[in-house]
């Protein structure tokens, strides 16, 4: 693997904000690093690039230890999330400054610069004042000024999250086109649950400074590792019963379950539930709501668990009738003993 | 590792830093020769190629002038002597010297313009180098060894630390055309300013020259005889200087401002006078009138007057630091300032009183002072000359300034 | 609604202030005599400016060494600033608060009572009457202002560019050379010119320390000032203003020079 960390522990000013952090990406591997604002995940991203140092653990790159290199012999080249262009500098000259660095005649890297514009669809811009464009270009001026460092590691740390919501797309697919092209390994981190499942190879779920899971992201969003993690994508709602004899039962639904006997909870999203199809569970509906571009029909079951279901027209039948439903069960979770727990 | 690199690094900035520094320019670090015992000659070749310092106030720069130019190129031509003018005030020289003294440090300062209380504190402390002049050819050709200026400055014994530089003598002056009569004594000084109401004033003490018009008053008053000896008692010289207490504060109501505050320096009452808000003012250059009208600062009617009785003259002195780092080049541009050459240019140039006795001088020498253009606005030398009183001894000038301002200020 | 005059005026009143002293200054540096109440001068004179320029005090000597030492405590103290204020914002460690305190106290202690303690310690070091000390005390005297300029200027501009530079490849020094610097050249504009104003006009510790050896403009025209001699105190002001204002408007173009050279 290209990037491998190894219980990584690190602490600011006393508090412990990262926890013996594990993960390995491919190269080139397109990685998000996903979860709420303070999970850490910046600040792993910080202490990959040397930006802060670890309390102790190891980040191996393409086979070397670089835990003890300074950030700018590491090769990991960050995208900050306040772009941090160089304000005296112009588009070119920005984009052409790892260059400079590298000690690349003027001729030579300005017209690598104008390359590099032009790849994030700025031709033209290269004597523009950056303080002249507007959000979009200037992410586009800091993407194109961390290629022009021909990383080694691509670290993009929440570089959409200043920007408007029909640019992020763009930006996005600016983003996989160039990594389609250039195929570097990249490391994405973004609190957008949407981004992370979209773009990525792999998806690593962070909360509280650890990492609780790594897959692809079919498996982290259809096959979440705990509670927690299936709450944070949201749209779930849970039947308490109990395993008994290889079945589950709870007051709304039973069905097969290979585990352990015992209490269990059973998450299932509102969008493995059908109503149009007849089926086990049921559900009393409370109301629908006009939403744009589907209706949200709220409902509860037997035993009171809230269900929502997104449709595309709203129901005929009135608040407080009774519909009998179909489930995917092929898509049931099981929690055994409450929380946490695999499945 | 980072701390330790910091620390050594800050160690060396600091060692690197006390060991660049210590350079004086010029003079030998210390004469090797006994200068008490040499001879002259000895002590010419020992000062020749080195630098000498004088140290004196810098803010006349006609004699700044003069010193860098004539007397510059007089020592240089003469001695291979370089002259460096520094201008200071006294009492920050006597300052320096005395930290200089504490730290037992070496000095940079070679000759000193000094007198009155200053040469008497200086001599006290330690802080003069001497006695040097009788071994000054020039001292022994030109200077009246009786005259009481040369053995004394301001009634304290020189004793030989310290050389006529040039002579002062307190002057009064007004505008003919505004005021066309001079008041030649004090009870006709207290009828002008009855008539010319808050149009003069004196420097507030303890002012050099605010002092010396004080003890002017005191003389016409009280005659000057008796403070020759007095002692330095406060109610003693009170009770002989109360005909003159009497006069001043009599005087107070007609002065400007009514006597409450006075000016606090001469050159503040100079330049009121030359603005026009006061009709008289006074000196201690007896010759400033003539430069001044020379430089366009007074009326061309602008007149210099003495009292009948006269008015107290004094001398400047050069003195030699203690710790001088070239005494023998401080002696040898001493002598040069007293050689008739030097003291002629000084009295033609800057229009000062030479300290050379007349009678000392060669008659073609004689000729060439007699032919000086004073200039416009001033009394002649010899007038000058009769109308000189001496001046009281240095102590009792403090105890009259303390009395001055319990007594008459506000009264 | 009307845009108000009271911006303009004030604007015109501060004007005023700093124009007619400074009109005044012209007027006085040419006259010899002008008594009251006269509007303008009853006689004019030559004398001053032949002085300033031909007198024995060697006016372009002055100007020289009084403009080199001036202009290296402004480099020293802004060098020096620029580090402190990196420090202060970047590192935490024992002792800071002292350290902050310890950069105020030049200007808490008396100017007298600071020349002469620094005196003393310098005659002990053996750098009384040099360049060398009064450098030293210059550069103590101008250090407050400097670091506190270039600690609001360092706060401001902020370590994360420097970062930014760090991941793309670039050293620690190269880092804080090529990105931040152009950043804080604003800071170290206002410092340096702050420190040079504070040395170029310094007179008693340059007096005490340098004990007259070292001659600065301030030390000649100081006395001129207390003499009493206003044409001439006047023309050595204006050269001393002249020259001052010279020296920003070198300093300001090498600034501007260097934030347009870029890359």
């Amino acid at each position: 693997m290209e990037l491998a960390i190894k219980k990584l522990s690190l602490s600011i000013q006393g508090t412990l904000i990262l926890k013996n952090v594990s993960l390995e990406v491919e190269k080139g591997e397109f990685l998000s690093l996903l979860g709420p604002s303070g999970c850490g995940k910046s600040t792993l991203l910080k202490a990959i690039s040397g930006i802060l140092p670890q309390d102790s653990g190891e980040v191996w790159l393409a086979g070397e230890e670089i835990s003890s290199k300074p950030p700018h012999r590491r090769g990991t080249v960050v995208v900050f999330q306040d772009m941090r262009l160089f304000p005296h500098l112009s588009a070119a000259e920005n984009v052409a400054f790892p260059l400079k660095m590298r000690g690349v005649s003027k001729k030579e890297r300005l017209e690598r610069a104008g390359e590099l514009l032009e790849q994030v669809q700025l031709a033209g811009f290269q004597s523009r004042a950056v303080s002249t464009l507007s959000g979009g270009q200037q992410q586009r001026v800091a993407l194109a000024r961390a290629l022009a460092a021909q990383p080694r590691l691509l670290l993009l740390d929440e570089p959409f999250s200043s920007l408007d919501e029909d640019l992020r797309e763009d930006m996005r697919a600016l983003v996989l086109s160039l990594h389609r092209r250039y195929r570097m390994t990249t490391v994405l981190v973004t609190h957008d649950q949407q981004e992370a499942l979209a773009m990525s190879d792999h998806v690593a779920l962070m909360f509280g400074g650890e990492i609780v899971q790594h897959g692809t992201p079919e498996a982290v969003y259809r096959r979440p590792v705990s509670r927690l993690a299936a709450d944070y994508f949201g749209g779930c709602f849970y039947l308490s019963g109990e395993v008994w004899g290889g079945r589950f039962t709870s007051p709304c639904l039973t069905c097969p379950a290979e585990l352990p006997d015992g209490p269990c909870s059973l998450m299932l999203r509102g969008r493995d539930v059908d109503v149009s199809v007849p089926g086990p569970l049921a559900l009393t509906l409370e109301g629908c709501r006009f939403r744009g571009a589907d209706v949200l029909a709220k409902f509860h079951t037997g035993d009171g668990t809230a269900v929502e279901v997104s449709l595309r027209e709203p129901l005929s039948c009135q608040p407080g009738c009774r519909i009998d439903c179909h489930v995917d069960l092929s898509r049931a979770v099981f929690y055994p003993a409450g929380e946490g727990g695999r499945p | 590792m980072k701390r330790l690199l910091t620390t050594l690094l800050a160690l060396a900035m600091a060692l690197s830093l006390a060991a660049c520094g210590g350079g004086n320019g010029g003079g030998p670090a210390g004469n090797s020769l006994d200068l008490s015992s040499a001879a002259w000659e000895d002590i010419v070749e020992e000062a020749r190629g080195t630098t000498v310092t004088f140290y004196g106030w810098g803010g006349d720069e006609n004699r700044n002038n003069w010193l860098n130019g004539d007397v510059a190129e007089y020592v240089k031509e003469r001695y291979d002597i370089t002259l460096d003018v520094v201008g200071m005030n006294i009492e920050d020289i006597l300052a320096k010297l005395s930290s200089e003294k504490e730290a037992a440090a070496q000095g940079s300062i070679d000759m000193i313009w000094i007198n009155g209380e200053n040469f008497y504190s200086a001599k006290e402390n330690g802080l003069l180098y001497g006695p040097f002049t009788h071994q000054l050819p020039n001292m022994d050709k030109y200077i009246d060894p009786e005259d009481p200026e040369t053995l004394a400055d301001f009634s304290m014994p020189i004793e030989g630390y310290e050389a006529p530089y040039a002579k002062a003598q307190m002057v009064l002056y007004l505008d003919t055309a505004v005021t066309p009569n001079a008041p030649a004594s004090a009870g006709e000084l207290m009828t002008f300013c009855q008539e010319n109401p808050g149009k003069v004033t004196y420097p507030a003490l303890p002012d050099f020259t605010g002092s010396a018009f004080i003890r002017n008053i005191v003389y016409e008053l009280c005659g000057w005889e008796q403070f020759q000896d007095m002692e330095a008692d406060y109610d003693t010289v009170k009770a002989a200087v109360q005909p003159a207490i009497d006069y001043l504060v009599e005087l107070n109501p007609y002065l400007w401002n009514q006597g409450s505050t006075f000016p606090e320096s001469s050159n503040t009452v100079d330049t009121m006078f030359a603005d026009g808000e006061l009709v008289m003012s006074m000196s201690y250059g007896p010759f400033s009138v003539s430069t001044g009208i020379d430089q366009g600062l007074y009326t061309e009617t602008t007149q210099t007057f003495v009292f009948d009785k006269g008015t107290i003259g004094n001398t400047n002195y050069m003195g030699i630091a203690f710790n001088s780092p070239n005494k023998a080049g401080a002696m040898v541009v001493i002598d040069a300032i007293l050689s008739a050459e030097l003291q002629l240019s000084q009295y033609a140039t800057l229009r000062e009183l030479p300290v050379v006795d007349f009678d000392r001088l060669s008659a073609g020498e004689q000729e060439a002072f007699g032919q000086v253009d004073l200039g416009q606005g001033v009394l002649t030398q010899e007038d000058l000359l009769r109308h000189r009183l001496p001046e009281m001894p240095a102590k009792l000038v403090p105890v009259i300034e303390e009395i001055w301002l319990n007594e008459v200020v506000g009264k | 609604m009307r845009r108000s005059i009271v911006p303009r005026l004030i604007l015109a009143l501060t004007a005023a202030c700093i124009v007619i002293p400074a009109a005044l200054l012209a007027v006085w540096s040419f006259t010899a005599r002008w008594p009251w109440p006269n509007l303008l001068p009853e006689r004019y004179t030559p004398r001053t400016v032949s002085e300033l320029l031909f007198g024995s005090a060697k006016l372009s000597r002055l100007l020289g060494s009084s403009i080199a030492l001036a202009a290296a405590v402004a480099v020293l103290g802004t060098a020096i600033a620029v580090l402190t204020a990196r420090a202060e914002a970047l590192y935490r460690f024992r002792g800071k608060e002292l350290i902050r305190l310890g950069s105020w106290l030049p200007l808490l202690i008396p100017g007298t009572v600071f020349a002469i303690g620094f005196h003393m310690v310098l005659l002990r070091l053996g750098l009384a009457d040099t360049v060398a000390g009064v450098l030293l005390v210059h550069l103590v005297a101008a250090l407050p202002y400097c670091i506190t300029i270039m600690a609001d200027v360092t706060r401001a501009v902020g370590f994360g560019l420097e970062e930014q530079a760090a991941v793309l490849g670039t050293g620690p020094f190269r880092a804080f050379f090529y990105a931040a610097l152009p950043s804080l050249l604003p800071g170290v504009l206002s410092s340096m010119s702050m420190a040079f104003t504070l040395s170029y006009s310094q007179y008693f510790t340059t007096l005490i320390v340098g004990g007259g050896r070292v001659k600065t403009l301030a030390l000649v025209l100081v006395p001129y000032i207390q003499g009493g001699d206003r044409a001439l105190a006047s023309v050595y002001a204006a050269a001393f203003t002249g020259s001052a204002l010279a020296v920003f408007g070198i300093f300001e173009w090498i600034i501007y020079k260097v934030q347009r050279g870029g890359t």
